[in-house]
């Protein structure tokens, strides 16, 4: 491993920067990272010598054979590395080769900004929410740590019986936790803390305040950097929000720090406007079957548009005694595009604050308690209970569906509409359990 | 469209105003035809209605007067002008035809009232001199004149602060007032008194009204911030159905008496938020009272009851023993840290801070009354 600490990390200026550390640290291999619509992390790998080839967007992909940005006119795309992203992988690659990565957004093959790209998206959508200039976001996620057995890809067993904050010393997973924050400080992640969480093989790792462009960028490292290392030590790390049913599943809380000059009436409106919008993000924020699994009434999983200063369940909390207020956004789940995410939830927010928004008084106690008059009285909203549901209130949405303009809106519908009626023809074990003998 | 279409939308007006559905129903038709949202507005820039989804701006009036791109047309009701009717985000190819037929239409409705905004503002007077016998009567006057009442209001008293000279007008106030109660889920009421102007906002639901007390307690804030800032001062009633509308403008009006003498100026209180003071102000009887401390009271007493916990008895023993936090603990027979945490809670559950002397005041008051009258 690098032995880099964050202290002595610093995020490259630009191009020449970039090709001076990459000279120093003998680089032999970068790859250029992008996200698809789905958030999964793509990369096309080039030798050292194309890097400054590479820093000046000349590199292309076809751009044809990745989900969601399937035209006939986007084949041959450009990779626009953002040189403030170059960071050098921990691990070296065959022969010992030291390799780094670049972060890219996508261009047409005129060099025009590709409407399908998830990055370009999130920059686009902080520019436009000019009342929240400036603010920054930090991230919660969580994940399980599996054992890896030979022939069962879904594995969810553990030895690990641990619990909120619990240390165990001959826990694998806690010594693979370690190494994944080692090796995220060295690549410039900040993380703030880890810990483990409630689940058996669930951890937890924060990564402290940046802006939003950033903020995703670590999210989507975090991603890579916990897979490498699980499985450099035996275990198979997931993002699936909800693998077990008979524990907590992992969400992705995203706080937002907002600007210096905010005050209490903006972040009231910033609450107003993620209230407002919160069925339609959603579908975005919770992207998969799966992740409806999660927003159950337990292990304080939100389930209704609704805000506090200090229920655990409340989809939005905004702890007291803050300035800069902070506002945490706890439905996300890790499965989601990180960028996009924070596009919609952006764009939510300062639609709050330009149409100021209110968002009703703050609820106190558990949400789960509410009745459905109370419900009423509040005008507080039920989550989508299914995708299916998300992506109707997406539909209905034209601020959400703003956020994310229309390529990626309409190919982000189009494909989880397919995932929904695949996994809805399926035949899951539980109904086989269920009726098989019954009828 | 066709010339066939455009009869037909021109037929489809005629339908609704024969059937009395009133400007509002017209409006909500050309947002239905045209593919926007729409906004009628009186001749002072007051808001009438709004139809249809998307974003509708608080006023056209930059459209008319600034230069603005938009469609806006006059509504005149006879010879007078009645307001203007405006069009965002269409996409009718013949928006503008629509849109001019519409305002013909909503004109000649509010000529044949007895002519538009004043004859809203006369609706308002007529509700609060107790002119309907009932509610129904009340509802089929309004839907007369266009306005679509709703189940309950929260009145608003807005007047200006300051000197003579640099004091807001009712004018400005109805802009302000406009903007700042938009989200409101029907028509706003309005009527100028003197220097004043009272806002009824419609309020279906407690969140409607908890939005109303909050958009107006943010007022004076907001505004003192323009250039040059305005200073306002007001009260909010309390929720009231349109026959106690009274009521409701009485208790804004001692909102606003109390603010000023308690707060200072520039600040919008509302009575429910007030705690103690209406009682101190207005004086009461035994069974105000008792209604009083049992209100105050009622958060714990519920929370207590399901939770099986002794926030009440520790509020009151707490307060007993001139607030010593160790005392307390000993008389409870608990850590002093548990009567820490039980305060935090008292604060949270009954929405009001063990910090502010106003708050304290309240739940002070709320204990001794029921010491004194058990309202159990």
């Amino acid at each position: 491993m690098n032995s880099t600490t964050r202290a002595e990390w610093r995020r490259p200026s630009g191009k020449r920067d970039v090709l001076r550390l990459a000279r120093e640290a003998d680089v032999r291999f970068v790859r250029l990272v992008f996200a698809d619509i789905f958030g999964v992390s793509k990369n096309v790998s080039i030798p050292i010598d194309e890097l400054e080839s590479a820093l000046d967007g000349r590199v292309t992909f076809d751009g044809g054979s990745i989900d969601g940005f399937v035209r006939g006119e986007e084949l041959d795309m450009l990779l626009r590395p953002d040189p403030v992203t170059f960071a050098i992988y921990p691990w070296r690659a065959a022969g010992d080769a030291c390799e780094a990565r670049l972060i890219c957004d996508i261009a047409m093959p005129d060099g025009s900004p590709f409407e399908g790209c998830p990055r370009t998206t999130l920059r686009r959508a902080v520019e436009s929410a000019a009342p929240l200039s400036g603010q920054r976001v930090a991230l919660e996620i969580e994940f399980f740590l599996f054992e890896r057995r030979d022939g069962d890809a879904a594995s969810t067993q553990t030895s690990d019986v641990g619990s909120y904050f619990d240390f165990s010393a001959n826990d694998r997973g806690e010594e693979a936790r370690n190494a994944m924050v080692a090796a995220l400080r060295s690549m410039g992640v900040p993380v703030a803390s880890a810990h483990h969480e409630h689940g058996p093989g669930q951890h937890e790792i924060d990564v402290a305040h940046d802006d939003p462009l950033a903020c995703a960028d670590h999210a989507l490292t975090l991603r890579t950097i916990v897979k490498h290392v699980a499985a450099d030590s035996g275990l198979e790390a997931t993002f699936m929000p909800k693998p077990r049913a008979d524990c907590a599943g992992s969400g992705l809380h995203a706080d937002f720090r907002l600007p210096e000059s905010s005050d209490e009436e903006t972040a009231l409106y910033v609450v107003g406007g993620l209230l407002a919008h919160a069925p339609a993000t959603t579908a975005i924020c919770n992207p998969t079957v799966n992740s409806y699994k999660r927003l159950v009434a337990a292990w304080d999983a939100p389930i209704y548009a609704v805000w506090s200063e200090r229920s655990a369940n409340a989809l939005v909390r905004v702890p007291p005694g803050h300035h800069p207020p902070r506002i945490e956004m706890r439905s996300p789940d890790p499965a989601c595009n990180p960028y996009l995410a924070l596009a919609v939830l952006i764009g939510a927010a300062a639609d709050g604050v330009t149409n100021r928004t209110l968002p009703g008084p703050a609820l106190v106690g558990s949400t789960y308690e509410l009745t459905e008059r109370e419900r009423r009285e509040r005008g507080i909203r039920t989550l989508p209970k299914s995708l299916r549901q998300a992506i109707a209130e997406l539909d209905a949405d034209p601020v959400v569906r703003a956020s994310l303009g229309d390529h990626l809106y309409h190919a982000f519908r189009d494909a989880k509409l397919e995932e929904y009626e695949r996994y809805r023809r399926a035949v899951h074990p539980w109904e086989r359990e269920q009726y098989l003998r019954l009828y | 469209m066709t010339s066939e279409e455009l009869v037909e939308f021109a037929e489809s007006l005629a339908r609704i105003a024969a059937s009395g559905g009133g400007p509002k129903a017209l409006a909500a038709r050309l947002a239905q035809a045209a593919g926007g949202c729409v906004l009628l507005e009186d001749a002072q820039w007051g808001h009438l209605a709004t139809a249809g989804e998307g974003r509708v701006p608080g006023s056209a009036r930059a459209i008319v007067e600034g230069g603005v791109p938009g469609r806006t047309h006059r509504v005149a009701a006879g010879n007078r002008d009645a307001g203007w009717l405006s069009l965002f985000g269409d996409s009718a190819a013949d928006a503008e035809i629509l849109l001019r037929l519409t305002a013909a239409a909503i004109g000649i409705e509010l000529a044949r009232n007895g002519a538009a905004p004043h004859a809203a503002g006369n609706f308002w007077e007529s509700l609060l001199q107790h002119d309907f016998t009932d509610a129904a009567a009340a509802r089929d006057e309004a839907a007369a004149r266009g306005i679509v009442l709703a189940p309950q209001y929260l009145a608003v008293w807005l007047e200006g602060d300051g000197t003579e000279g640099d004091r807001v007008a009712p004018a400005q106030l109805r802009a302000v007032a406009s903007d700042a109660f938009r989200a409101a889920e029907g028509q706003l009421g309005m009527i100028e008194r003197e220097a004043a102007l009272l806002v009824f906002v419609p309020a279906a639901r407690a969140v409607d009204a908890s939005n109303v007390r909050t958009a107006a307690a943010l007022l004076p804030k907001s505004l003192g911030r323009r250039k040059p800032p305005l200073r306002i001062a007001g009260g909010v009633g309390t929720l009231v159905t349109p026959l106690e509308l009274d009521a409701g403008v009485r208790t804004a009006q001692t909102a606003l008496a109390i603010a000023r003498r308690i707060f200072g100026g520039e600040r919008v209180a509302a009575y429910d938020e007030l705690g103690a003071y209406p009682l101190l102000y207005e004086g009461a009887g035994v069974e105000r009272l008792r209604a009083f401390s049992a209100g105050v009271l009622a958060p714990l007493r519920a929370y207590d009851e399901k939770h099986q916990t002794e926030l009440e008895r520790t509020l009151k023993v707490y307060f007993g023993v001139g607030q010593n936090v160790k005392t307390a603990a000993a008389q409870l027979h608990v850590h002093r840290h548990t009567v820490f945490y039980r305060l935090r809670q008292i604060g949270e559950i009954s929405s009001r801070s063990l910090d502010a002397p106003h708050d304290q005041l309240t739940l002070r008051l709320a204990v001794a009354i029921d010491e004194l009258h058990d309202t159990r």
